[in-house]
């Protein structure tokens, strides 16, 4: 797997479009020449690609296409595109579009548009990024073998049924799907133009969404995009966004504390002053995502599961997050957050800071012998007042003379040191969910396949069995309850040392007005502009 | 050989060539009244002791761990036992800001000395033979003396990270050689024309000995009086450098680094930026003065 893909995944965020109520302000009318148009600025990094199946680009998805469905903050799905989606077993799965819809050319939206696009994302020599979101679909093997080009491009399990409706067969039963197809850029549709050429489109894309591009956007600089008369979903509050592209977010602040850039995310380090400079127009989303210690497990001075839980003991999550993060994340007491739909708390025992016992339970263990301990970390990405912090906790905390945070420059090093396994000491790990499921999290850091299971180094096969047969089911208690079984076992042997559960923080300019942030990140259809 | 010896005026000593070098003794007498270079002379010293010795220094006030740091007194200000209060870390900020001065004083001294060396071996040898050697040599100056010197520091260390001392010695000597090597090479110009010299060959010294003994003590004064000067630059550079994220790197501690980590939180907690940055311009102005007032006493025109 490309590295970049990894890095972009781990903060990933996940797409959807707003459909809760957007009444009185949009009425859609035609402005006169004279009004002046209710456009908005959003600061973004650089965009990778426009087409939802290549990259992660979500606040240009959000604005050019529309979901089948729409996950909202308190964890409900909303019909988007879709007008149903359906499954007895689920295995077989039956997705119902609405009719009448059209991309920004005039292309009617078929069924046919989704197992088009999908069977082009899914296709392993485009080596499309999201690609994996349909690994578990009938016949995604056939387009990715291990060796030689794909006899078939069409995966057998996707079939447009009729005009409007899509059928889908899996691999293994899986009663999150839906939650995936809410939230996976990978599930938008893509219009017949799209296939001519998908360089050319993916410079200046035709959607489905509420916004459509105008003119032909310089990708290095800003790109605009203006409301979409044609769109049938709710009608957003704005007339158009202008995405600005930073190379580095800090100049976005200073811009947006002068009014002159809309709604940005906020830098961590910047954090702790964010209230002071923004008051109320800022908003931490607490998301399904967890920030941990990766442990080089193959090194034998961390071997024994006590030195993992003695360092994880030693860490005061609670002052950190104040001084650090300025409160704005939550300290870990399991691996997957409350935001993860049915996690209780307090999973993990030895996830409460008491030096006493983490003393304790590294003396049992033997002690520290290795020499100096280094915390490994991707440098100059801000994330070095976290980890001095807690460099400086285990050395007081634990009696270890010399711990040092060892900084290498930019993630490819650091991602490069994890896999040639050079790195020597607890890491920098994180896992941000696509979409709000335990057996999401669980899945991608702990099984063989998973998409973040390089940063853990460890694999539990019971666990995923566990995971496996709550996904099957269609109880959600019963569900939770293998999900938690799963985690519990995990939690058991510690391969890991949770940290915080972390927050997607935006804040916006005094330009604009009802910005509510959520896994989207950014629910752009609601946002208006004051006049 | 003996008897040319005896005929060439003893180095550093050109009697009765007023012009060029005066006498060691009224050099010395002048440097001793000056007051800037007792100033500077002190100043200099101080601060390389404490890089030397940094921990006699931080524990002045019984607190000279700097990485012993909590964070329930994150941000705080001076207290009992803690004239500069605490880092964001909660560590002290005196011992932490005594510590600093050895990585800028090291990067600073260690660039000079190897732009020295350089440059009295290249300018030495261009300004000596002339020629086609002096036309290469100099025009390989100007193609680096066209890179502006932070510029091509900042391209060499975002190509090539890896936040030690010793590589972002190495990046500011790259780019720091080529300004000492001319001045080297101009001076060198200069007196190999006078009569020892020409004396010195008559007598058939060889050019290795004419250069060591007699070319390079007489011509490079100047030069030592622009390397003072340069340390402060290059302190100042490894500052910058290191504060735009590509010089110095966590867990070093440097003032650089101490400055990049207040800048977020400066508006809250002055006293992060206020005390790093003291430091870093009583240092570079130490060496400054000294570089001035070596001057004075160095260069005839100014006496």
């Amino acid at each position: 797997m490309e590295m970049k893909g990894k890095r972009r995944a781990v903060v990933a965020l996940v797409a959807g479009l707003g459909l809760a109520a957007v009444t009185a302000c949009s009425s859609g009318t035609v402005k006169s020449e004279e009004a002046k148009s209710a456009v908005f600025s959003i600061a973004d990094g650089l965009p990778d690609h426009l087409t939802p199946g290549r990259g992660y680009s979500y606040n240009q998805y959000n604005a050019l296409f529309a979901p089948l469905m729409r996950l909202s903050a308190d964890g409900t799905l909303t019909m988007v595109q879709a007008e149903s989606m359906e499954s007895s077993d689920n295995r077989h799965w039956v997705i119902k579009i609405k009719s009448g819809w059209t991309f920004h050319n005039g292309e009617p939206v078929t069924a046919q548009s989704y197992v088009d696009a999908w069977n082009a994302t899914a296709y392993g020599p485009n080596a499309w990024a999201n690609s994996g979101s349909f690994a578990n679909v009938k016949g995604y093997a056939d387009l990715n073998p291990a060796e030689g080009k794909p006899k078939t491009k069409t995966m057998s399990g996707v079939k447009a049924a009729d005009d409007h409706t899509i059928e889908v067969d899996l691999v293994t039963p899986d009663s999150q799907f839906p939650l995936a197809v809410a939230t996976g850029p990978a599930f938008m549709p893509l219009p017949k133009v799209a296939f001519d050429d998908f360089d050319a489109y993916d410079k200046a894309p035709v959607g489905n969404g509420p916004f459509k591009v105008t003119g032909t956007p310089n990708l290095t600089v800003s790109m605009e995009v203006k409301r979409y008369d044609g769109y049938k979903g709710p009608q957003p509050g704005s007339d158009g966004i202008v995405f600005r592209f930073y190379s580095d977010l800090h100049t976005a602040y200073t811009d947006a504390r002068g009014n002159g850039v809309d709604i940005f995310r906020v830098p961590v380090d910047k954090w702790p002053h964010v209230k002071q400079d923004f008051g109320d127009r800022f908003s931490a989303f607490k998301a399904p995502a967890l920030q941990f210690l990766g442990i080089p497990l193959t090194d034998k001075r961390f071997r024994d599961p006590r030195v993992r839980k003695a360092i994880s003991l030693a860490i005061d999550r609670e002052a950190v997050n104040k001084s650090i993060f300025g409160g704005l994340n939550d300290p870990a007491t399991s691996i997957t957050s409350p935001a993860h739909k049915g996690s209780p708390a307090n999973l993990c025992d030895y996830c409460s800071f008491d030096p006493a016992r983490a003393k304790q339970l590294l003396a049992e263990a033997g002690g520290w012998s290795g020499g100096p301990m280094q915390i490994w970390l991707p440098g100059g990405l801000g994330y070095e007042p976290l980890f001095t912090a807690i460099a400086n906790q285990l050395r007081q905390n634990l009696g270890i003379q010399d711990v040092q945070i060892k900084t290498l420059p930019g993630f490819t090093p650091f991602f490069e040191a994890l896999s040639k396994k050079k790195v020597d000491g607890p890491y920098r790990g994180m896992w941000g969910s696509f979409y709000p499921s335990m057996a999401e999290l669980l899945t991608a850091l702990f099984t063989a396949d998973g998409g973040g299971q390089f940063s853990t180094g460890y694999v539990n096969e019971r666990m995923a069995k566990l995971v496996e047969q709550g996904n099957a089911s269609g109880d959600a208690a019963e569900q939770t309850a293998k999900y938690v079984e799963a985690e519990k076992l995990v939690l058991n042997e510690a391969p890991v040392v949770p940290l915080f559960y972390d927050s997607y923080v935006y804040a916006w300019s005094e330009n604009v007005t009802d910005v509510e942030i959520d896994l989207t990140p950014i629910n752009i259809t609601k946002v208006k502009v004051k006049r | 050989m003996s008897a040319g010896e005896a005929l060439m005026p003893p180095a550093g000593d050109p009697a009765g060539d007023e012009t060029t070098v005066p006498a060691d003794a009224g050099r010395w007498g002048r440097l001793r009244r000056s007051p800037t270079f007792l100033l500077a002379a002190s100043l200099v010293a101080l601060m390389t002791a404490v890089a030397l010795l940094p921990g006699l220094f931080a524990g002045l006030f019984g607190n000279g761990d700097p990485r012993e740091c909590d964070l329930a007194r994150s941000g705080m200000g001076a207290s009992a036992g803690h004239p500069f209060g605490f880092d964001m870390q909660g560590c002290d900020l005196y011992a932490n800001v005594i510590h600093g001065a050895r990585a800028s004083i090291s990067v600073g001294v260690l660039v000079t000395v190897a732009s020295s060396a350089v440059a009295v071996v290249l300018g030495t040898l261009a300004g000596f033979y002339g020629r086609w050697l002096d036309g290469i040599l100099s025009r390989l100056i100007d193609v680096f003396m066209g890179f502006p010197f932070m510029l091509g520091a900042l391209v060499v260390l975002i190509a090539f990270p890896s936040g030690s001392i010793w590589s972002v010695s190495l990046t500011l000597t790259l780019f720091g050689w080529p300004t000492l090597t001319r001045l080297m090479r101009s001076t060198v110009l200069s007196v190999r024309e006078l009569d020892y010299i020409t004396a010195g060959r008559a007598l058939g010294a060889t050019d290795l000995r004419l250069m060591v003994r007699h070319v390079v003590p007489n011509a490079v004064g100047p030069l030592i009086v622009l390397a003072a000067l340069t340390v402060g630059t290059v302190i100042v550079a490894e500052s910058a450098l290191t504060y735009l994220g590509v010089g110095l790197h966590a867990p070093a501690i440097s003032w650089g680094l101490q400055l990049s980590m207040a800048q977020n939180d400066f508006q809250s907690h002055p006293h992060l930026l206020l005390y790093p940055s003291l430091f870093l311009s009583v240092t570079v102005l130490g060496f400054i003065l000294l570089g001035d007032s070596l001057r004075e006493a160095l260069d005839p025109r100014s006496r």
